[in-house]
């Protein structure tokens, strides 16, 4: 007869010890409006990088709305004041996703879709790239040859897309400059961009400086960091033009700073979102998420751009009847400044 | 001075018995990472595996494994909500854990009764990568550990065919290196930013430090029961602990519980 004992008593201590998993564990907040606000509050107070460039008292904004949530608060009542507290901040890093409803975005632009439908890279593929155009899946990047020999390049977000624009500068050796379209771009992350970056620039050029919250204190970051963009491969000197709009964000962002610092670039269209952070998720204890943003980033004139954007050499902004009618304007005002 | 040990190891022990076995099973993970979340992240996976070699002598021991789990944790019911502007509807999604293990064990083996002994040193290599999942946005982690832990092993019949086994270590001493405070600090990004992983891991594992239990405690625990199927073969059950407890920069608690399936087959 087999002796089963030793599996029964393995089985059984694997579910007893499975079982005990609250030991030892910090509490957890709590699930109720007063202290779910409370939670997300201080997540703020202690996280959140950049309240002075955006002028934002957050004391003051718990003294105002704090009082507006008490133990009975529907969670359409916690969510309504969560969301208006956190539209101060008007930070386009700065989300809160909640069941059944569309993600709130601290930013009016983002939130709001202002002037969202001012872009249209169909308009872009279908009346200007005319000889054709190459893209890959969703848009990632789509790339061709404008009339005058000038080559487009659009990238959606900020990452191994952007592979293909050393490969740009070789397939296109007669081209009179490039027009990299960084409108609507989502960010990502910024490092695919300066490692890309390497032939358009001659020497080692300072890009911006950021730290980052490390620890709950008003002045607890990390030592600034500064970020360069380093020569590598054959200099390529020619014009270029970056478009932007209120939609270029975060890592967009910080590709719009590392071109600025070329000589050879102008820069058209409307500012850029001003959300230049990198950020953070985090989860309530109703199973809300949202995210912050952690760091503070300063230009190598020594001022913060948070909040405010990227300003444009060249300020355009289309127009939607024309945009109907298939005429980008800030594209067109591009390839004047190349020609 | 591991391989030296290694090959000294393996003249002391030539000629004695091997055993490869393989271990399938599940595991559960229930973990607190305040750098990612003050909530206990918790989930079951089916997805663990576990490969180990062994060889013994009458006085001496040594082995090597490599074990996985993956898992889906999470402290909150998945929901729907709507992205902009396109208001496709999206379903959240639990976080990630992958965990591996890699270990290499040298012993002193002795007998007491019923009971063998196998008293030594372990090398334990921890690599956790960890992805938080927080709707729209998914923020990379990682927890990793490379320790020298003393190890005890104690074995014991249990049946005609069968024996008992409990083995326990802990690490005195660790290179651990772990998600800085706010995840996304300009270190990690630059670590980060050749975009070769093996280039990251190296990056990411040099950026760490030497701790000791004051601020890493883990303790590693099993219990298994096998039994003889022939003259070569075994089979059996494993029950693993590991308890992890890690306070630089922030505080992270971990209970993996494993079980699983053992064959082995000794050569």
């Amino acid at each position: 007869m087999i002796n089963n004992r030793p599996f029964f008593i393995i089985l059984l201590l694997a579910l007893v010890s499975s079982g005990c998993r609250k030991t030892f564990f910090e509490a957890e907040p709590a699930n109720h409006p007063e202290a779910v606000f409370e939670d997300y509050w201080t997540s703020f107070q202690e996280n959140y990088g950049p309240f002075s460039e955006r002028g934002v008292d957050w004391q003051e904004q718990y003294d105002h709305f704090r009082p507006l949530v008490d133990a009975h608060s529907t969670e359409e009542e916690l969510y309504s004041v969560l969301t208006e507290m956190t539209a101060i901040l008007d930070d386009g890093h700065v989300n809160i996703i909640a069941p059944d409803r569309p993600v709130f975005n601290s930013n009016r632009y983002f939130n709001e879709r202002i002037d969202d439908s001012l872009f249209n890279l169909a308009v872009v593929k279908q009346h200007y790239l005319t000889d054709g155009f190459e893209r890959i899946e969703e848009d990632d990047y789509v790339y061709g040859l404008l009339p005058g020999g000038i080559v487009y390049v659009y990238f959606r977000f900020v990452g191994s897309n952007w592979n293909v624009l050393p490969e740009l500068l070789d397939k296109y050796p007669g081209a009179k400059g490039i027009i990299v379209d960084l409108r609507h771009n989502l960010g990502g992350d910024f490092t695919y961009a300066f490692n890309n970056m390497g032939r358009l620039t001659d020497r080692q050029r300072t890009v911006f400086q950021s730290r980052t919250k490390n620890g709950p204190g008003r002045e607890d970051f990390t030592a600034w960091h500064t970020w360069h963009l380093e020569p590598s491969g054959d200099f390529w000197n020619k014009k270029m033009v970056v478009l932007t709009d209120r939609f270029t964000i975060s890592a967009g962002e910080r590709a719009v700073m590392a071109f600025h610092t070329l000589p050879n670039v102008t820069i058209v269209g409307d500012a850029s979102n001003g959300a230049q952070s990198t950020m953070i998720g985090r989860e309530l204890a109703n199973g809300w998420k949202y995210t912050i943003a952690t760091q503070q980033v300063l230009l190598p004139d020594g001022r913060s751009y948070e909040g405010i954007g990227i300003a444009p050499d060249i300020q355009v902004r289309n127009d939607m009847g024309e945009l109907q009618q298939g005429q980008d304007r800030v594209l067109e005002r591009a390839i004047q400044v190349i020609e | 001075m591991l391989v030296a040990a290694f090959i000294g190891m393996a003249g002391l022990l030539s000629g004695q018995q091997n055993t490869l076995s393989l271990g399938l099973g599940g595991s559960r993970i229930d973990r607190q990472d305040l750098i990612f979340s003050p909530f206990v992240q918790s989930g079951t996976s089916a997805s663990h595996f576990d490969l180990r070699w062994e060889r013994k002598g009458s006085r001496f021991v040594q082995f090597a494994g490599i074990r996985y789990s993956g898992f889906s944790a999470s402290r909150f019911n998945a929901f729907q909500y709507t992205t902009k502007p396109d208001a496709a509807v999206k379903t959240t999604l639990p976080h990630a854990f992958t965990f591996v293990k890699l270990e290499y064990g040298l012993g002193k083996t002795w007998q007491s009764g019923r009971f063998t002994f196998s008293g030594g040193g372990v090398l334990e290599n921890n690599v956790q990568a960890l992805n938080y999942q927080y709707g729209e946005s998914s923020f990379f982690g990682y927890f990793m550990a490379f320790s020298l832990s003393p190890r005890l092993d104690i074995t014991w019949p249990a049946g005609k065919n069968g024996r008992l086994n409990a083995e326990i270590s802990f690490p005195l001493l660790s290179w651990v290196a772990r998600s800085p405070y706010l995840v996304n600090d300009d270190e990690f990004i630059k670590n980060a930013s050749s975009h070769s992983g093996l280039r990251t891991f190296a990056d990411l594992a040099g950026d760490g430090k030497l701790q000791f239990p004051d601020q890493l405690q883990q303790l590693n625990a099993g219990l298994g029961y096998s039994r003889q199927l022939g003259a070569r073969w075994t089979a059996g059950l494993h029950y693993g602990f590991q308890f992890v407890r890690h306070t630089d920069p922030l505080t992270l608690l971990s209970y993996q519980h494993d079980l699983r399936i053992q064959i082995g087959r000794r050569f």
